[in-house]
C-alpha cells in the first residue's frame, strides 16, 4: 500500500511534464499532418525568402558582436566603479527583462528625427541625420537587452574573484586590466560559449523589435516573414515552413549548447573585492556613461508621467487589457513553474540512477528556446481552426507564453535544485522520505529564493510580451503591450507614453519587491 | 410567487432571454474609443433590439486574409473594412452573400451585389507647410525633388500602400516600374500600415507621407492645426472606397442585411467624417460643412476594381524597383 502511495505521489509530480510532452508531441504531429494536407498548389520557393534568412542571421551576428564586446567592457567598468554589486546586478537584470515595446519606444523618443537628441542638436545648430527606423535602430535595440545580459554574466564572474587574489594583485602592484588580459580573461570566458549562443538566439528571435522598427522591405527577418505570411497572405504553410527553417538553423547553434549547460549561477556578495582598487576618473566617467546608456529608454517616464490621464486609466479598454495581461501572466507562470519543477524532479531522478536519459529531458525542455513562437502560434491556430475554435485566445496565448518561459525557469533553477542530489537521495532512501515530502519540504524550501526571483522575472517577461498576442488579438482580447502599441499607432503618443510609464513603474516593483524582501541579489 | 412560474423562469434557456447578436469583423481603428464604431454601435442597438459585437483584425489589409484562413468558422456576420482593390479577390473566393439592396442614392457610382460602400477617400501625400514651402504639384515633380523624403506603405500589407501602387499604375501605365525606380531614393520608410507610417511622419521622420486628402481635416478640426496640407496632383487622385459585406456562413443574415441598410443612412454616415476621417457615401454637406471645407475633394481618377492578377502586377512593379 505504502509503495502504491509512493508510486502515485511520484506520478503526480511527473504529471505536468507528461502533459507538457504530450501537448508538445500533439502539436508536432499536427504540424506534420498539416503538411501532408497541403494543397497541390502550395509551392514554397525558398529564394523568395533568401533575403529574410540572410538578414536574420546578419543582424543577429552584428548585434551579438556588439553585445559581447560592450557587455565585456561595461562589466569591467561597472566592477571597477566600486558601486553596490547587488544594485548593479539587479539593474542589469531589470534592463534585460524590460518589455521590448518600452525600450523601442524609449529609443524612438530619444533618437527619432523629432526626438530629444534631435532637438538638442537643433539647439546647437547642428544637423541631425540619424535614422532610427533602420538597420542601426534594430541593432541598437536588440543589443540593449543583450549587452545587459552579457555584462551581467561577466560582472557576476568578476565579483566572484577571490579576495586574496585581488590583494595579491594589489601588493604586487599589478594593474587590474593587465591581470584581466593575462590571467582572468580565461576565467571570465569560462562557460561563455553558452551565453554567446543564447545571445545569438535572442538576437535572431527579435520579432517585436523588427515589428516596431523595420522601415524597409529589405529589413525583414524570418519571424517577420512568418507573421506576414499568416496575417496578410493567409498562408499558414509558408509560415510553418519558415519556422522549420529557422528551427533547423537554430538547432545547429543549439547543438553547441545542449551538452554544455553547467554555467555558474551562484553569487557571493559577502566580500567586496574591487574596493581595493583606486578609481580613476576614466572609470567614473565610464560608469556614468553606461548608466546613461541604460537609462535612455527611461526618459520616456518623464514625458509619460507629465501626461497623467485619469479617464484613460478608468476606461474599459485599459481595465480589460490589465485584466487580460495579469491573467495571462498568472496562468503562464503557473504552467511554467509546474512544468519546470516536474521536469527537474524527473531530470534529477535520472541523474540519481546514473541514467543518460537526463540529457533527453534537458533537450525536451530547452528545445523550446529555439522554436520561433510565431511558427508555434501558426500550428496552434491551425489546430484550433480544426477544433472549430474551441480554445480561447486567452488560453492559447497563455500556453505559448508558458512554453517560452519554461526553459528559462528550468535552466535558472537547475543548478540549485540538483545541488547535492546524491547525498540527499541517499538520506531520502535511508529515512524513507516520500517524493511528495521531498519536493515540498526539502526541494522547494532549498530553492525558495531562486524560485521567487524567477517567478517575478518571468511574470514581468510574460506581462511585456507582444509576440503571439499579435496573431491572436482581437477587440475583446488585448493585453497592456498591445493596448500601448495601438495607442501609439493611432498617434496618441501622450497616452501611450503615460500607460507605458505606469506599466514600467509597476514592473519595477514586481522585480524590486521580492529582492528587497529576500535581501538577496535579483 | 407562483412556484410553476418560478421554475419556468429558472429553467428557461438563457438564449431565449438573450438579445440577438450581430458579429462584425473590422479593423482596429474603426472601433477604437476615438473611431466611429462606439457611436454607430449605440445608434444601431437603439433600433435593432440586438447586441452589436465588434471584433478586429490587425489592419484592413489583414481582414480578407483572416476570413480566407478561417473560412469564417469564427462565425462573423459582416466583414467591414475591405477596400475596392480587394473586392474582386473577395468575390473570387466565394465568401460573401448578396446584400439584396436594390437602390443606392450615393455620392459615388456604385453597383455591386455583394458589397455596400460605407466611406470613401482620395489618396494623397500630406506635408507640413511650415517645413515644405513649395510643394510639388505632379508626380514627375515629386520624383525630381530629391530634397523631399517620403514615407509610403508596403503595398503587400497595407491598403493605402496598394492604393499608391494603383495610383502610379493608373498614371504611368507601362512606365510604372521606371517611375517607382525614380522615386526609390526619396522613400525613407516603407511602413507596414498606414497608422505606423503616418505616426512616423508626425514624429518628423519624413517631409511627406502617403495618406488621404481628408487627413488635414483631422489636424485642423481636432488639433486646430492647419499646417498639414494635402498635395494637389495635376494628374488627379486615385479613389479608395471602403465596403462591407455579409459573410456566407453568417448566423444572423436578416440582422446583417438590416445593418447594411442602416450603414447607408445618416444615423451611420454622420460618424464617418469626424470618426473615420473619410468622406461619407451620402451627401452630408449641410450638416458637416466644417469637414468638407477642411477636406476639399480633389480631381478624381477613374474608379477601378482590379482582379487578383492585376493587383499582383501592381505589387510586382513596385517590387521590381526595389531590386535595383
Amino acid at each position: 500500500m505504502n509503495k502504491f502511495i509512493r508510486y502515485m505521489e511520484a506520478y503526480s509530480i511527473r504529471l505536468p511534464y507528461i502533459l507538457y510532452i504530450g501537448t508538445f508531441f500533439f502539436i508536432f504531429i499536427s504540424g506534420i499532418f498539416f503538411f501532408i494536407q497541403a494543397p497541390d498548389n502550395f509551392n514554397f520557393i525558398i529564394l523568395n525568402y533568401s533575403n529574410a534568412i540572410f538578414f536574420t542571421f546578419l543582424q543577429a551576428i552584428v548585434a551579438t558582436f556588439f553585445s559581447s564586446l560592450l557587455g565585456f567592457i561595461f562589466s569591467l567598468i561597472l566592477y571597477l566603479s566600486g558601486k553596490s554589486q547587488r544594485l548593479i546586478s539587479a539593474f542589469l537584470n531589470f534592463c534585460f527583462i524590460l518589455p521590448v515595446i518600452f525600450v523601442s519606444f524609449g529609443v524612438i523618443f530619444f533618437y527619432s528625427s523629432n526626438g530629444v537628441l534631435s532637438r538638442l542638436f537643433s539647439l546647437l545648430s547642428l544637423d541631425y541625420e540619424l535614422k532610427i527606423f533602420s538597420f542601426i535602430g534594430i541593432i541598437y535595440v536588440t543589443s540593449y537587452f543583450n549587452i545587459a545580459f552579457n555584462a551581467n554574466f561577466f560582472f557576476r564572474k568578476l565579483v566572484n574573484l577571490p579576495e586574496n587574489y585581488i590583494k595579491l594583485l594589489k601588493s604586487n602592484d599589478i594593474p587590474f586590466l593587465t591581470a584581466v588580459r593575462l590571467q582572468i580573461r580565461k576565467y571570465l570566458f569560462q562557460g561563455y560559449r553558452s551565453i554567446l549562443i543564447l545571445t545569438i538566439i535572442f538576437c535572431a528571435s527579435n520579432f517585436t523589435i523588427l515589428y516596431l522598427l523595420s522601415g524597409s522591405p529589405h529589413l525583414v527577418t524570418i519571424e517577420l516573414s512568418i507573421y506576414q505570411s499568416i496575417i496578410f497572405n493567409a498562408d499558414l504553410y509558408s509560415g510553418i515552413t519558415l519556422g522549420i527553417i529557422q528551427l533547423i538553423l537554430m538547432l545547429v547553434l543549439a547543438s553547441l549548447i545542449m551538452f554544455n549547460q553547467n554555467y555558474d549561477q551562484s553569487l557571493n556578495f559577502s566580500k567586496s573585492c574591487m574596493r581595493i582598487f583606486s578609481k580613476s576618473s576614466f572609470i567614473s566617467i565610464g560608469f556614468y556613461l553606461i548608466l546613461f546608456y541604460f537609462l535612455i529608454p527611461f526618459l520616456i517616464l518623464i514625458k509619460g508621467l507629465f501626461n497623467f490621464n485619469l479617464q484613460l486609466v478608468l476606461s474599459p479598454s485599459f481595465i480589460n487589457s490589465i485584466f487580460n495581461s495579469f491573467m495571462i501572466s498568472f496562468v503562464s507562470v503557473s504552467f511554467a513553474v509546474s512544468i519546470s519543477l516536474s521536469t527537474l524532479f524527473i531530470y534529477r531522478s535520472f541523474l540519481e540512477r546514473n541514467s543518460r536519459l537526463h540529457k533527453l529531458i534537458f533537450i525536451s525542455i530547452t528545445i523550446l528556446l529555439f522554436i520561433p513562437s510565431l511558427s508555434l502560434s501558426s500550428i496552434i491556430f491551425y489546430l484550433n481552426f480544426n477544433l472549430n475554435f474551441i480554445l480561447s485566445n486567452f488560453f492559447i496565448v497563455s500556453l505559448i507564453n508558458s512554453f517560452f518561459i519554461t526553459p528559462i525557469v528550468f535552466v535558472f533553477l537547475s543548478s540549485k535544485f540538483i545541488h547535492n542530489y546524491f547525498y540527499e537521495y541517499k538520506h531520502c532512501v535511508l529515512l524513507n522520505i516520500s517524493p511528495m515530502i521531498r519536493i515540498f519540504k526539502i526541494d522547494i524550501p532549498k530553492i525558495k529564493n531562486e524560485l521567487i526571483l524567477i517567478i517575478s522575472a518571468i511574470f514581468v517577461l510574460s506581462l511585456g510580451d507582444l509576440t503571439s498576442v499579435t496573431i491572436f488579438n482581437d477587440s475583446s482580447f488585448r493585453t497592456i503591450p498591445l493596448f500601448i502599441s495601438q495607442l501609439y499607432n493611432n498617434y496618441k503618443y501622450d497616452d501611450a507614453f503615460f500607460i507605458l510609464s505606469l506599466f514600467i513603474i509597476f514592473l519595477f516593483f514586481v522585480m524590486y519587491m521580492p529582492s528587497r524582501l529576500l535581501k538577496i541579489n535579483a | 410567487m407562483n412556484l410553476k412560474l418560478l421554475s419556468i423562469i429558472l429553467f428557461l434557456p438563457i438564449q431565449v432571454l438573450a438579445k440577438e447578436e450581430l458579429k462584425v469583423l473590422t479593423y482596429g481603428s474603426f472601433v477604437s474609443d476615438w473611431g466611429p464604431g462606439p457611436n454607430i454601435e449605440k445608434e444601431f442597438e437603439s433600433i435593432c433590439n440586438c447586441n452589436l459585437i465588434w471584433n478586429t483584425a490587425e489592419s484592413s489589409g489583414a481582414l480578407l486574409s483572416r476570413i480566407k484562413l478561417t473560412k469564417n468558422n469564427e462565425g462573423y456576420d459582416i466583414l467591414l473594412g475591405l477596400d475596392d482593390s480587394l473586392i474582386k479577390e473577395a468575390e473570387e473566393n466565394d465568401l460573401f452573400l448578396e446584400h439584396k439592396i436594390k437602390e443606392f442614392n450615393l455620392d459615388i457610382d456604385w453597383d455591386n451585389k455583394f458589397f455596400t460602400p460605407f466611406d470613401y477617400g482620395y489618396f494623397s501625400f500630406i506635408y507640413d507647410q511650415t517645413k515644405l514651402s513649395s510643394p510639388p504639384q505632379s508626380f514627375d515633380e515629386l520624383a525630381s525633388r530629391n530634397d523631399i523624403s517620403l514615407i509610403i506603405m508596403d503595398p503587400r500589407y497595407s491598403t493605402p500602400g496598394l492604393g499608391l501602387a494603383k495610383w502610379i499604375n493608373q498614371i504611368y501605365q507601362e512606365d510604372t516600374v521606371e517611375y517607382w525606380k525614380s522615386l526609390q531614393d526619396q522613400i525613407v520608410i516603407t511602413s507596414k500600415s498606414w497608422s505606423d507610417g503616418y505616426g512616423l511622419f508626425l514624429e518628423g521622420e519624413s517631409d511627406v507621407v502617403l495618406s488621404y486628402t481628408t487627413s488635414p481635416a483631422y489636424h485642423s478640426l481636432i488639433e486646430d492645426n492647419s499646417n498639414y496640407q494635402a498635395l494637389n496632383m495635376i494628374e488627379g487622385h486615385a479613389i479608395q472606397i471602403e465596403v462591407m459585406g455579409i459573410l456566407k456562413n453568417a448566423n444572423n443574415i436578416e440582422l446583417a442585411r438590416n445593418f447594411l441598410e442602416f450603414s447607408l443612412s445618416e444615423n451611420f454616415q454622420q460618424y464617418i467624417p469626424q470618426g473615420n476621417w473619410m468622406y461619407p457615401v451620402i451627401d452630408l454637406q449641410n450638416s458637416q460643412s466644417d469637414f468638407y471645407s477642411a477636406a476639399p475633394k480633389p480631381k478624381s481618377l477613374e474608379q477601378i476594381f482590379p482582379s487578383f492578377s492585376e493587383k499582383e502586377s501592381w505589387i510586382l512593379n513596385w517590387a521590381a524597383s526595389l531590386n535595383e
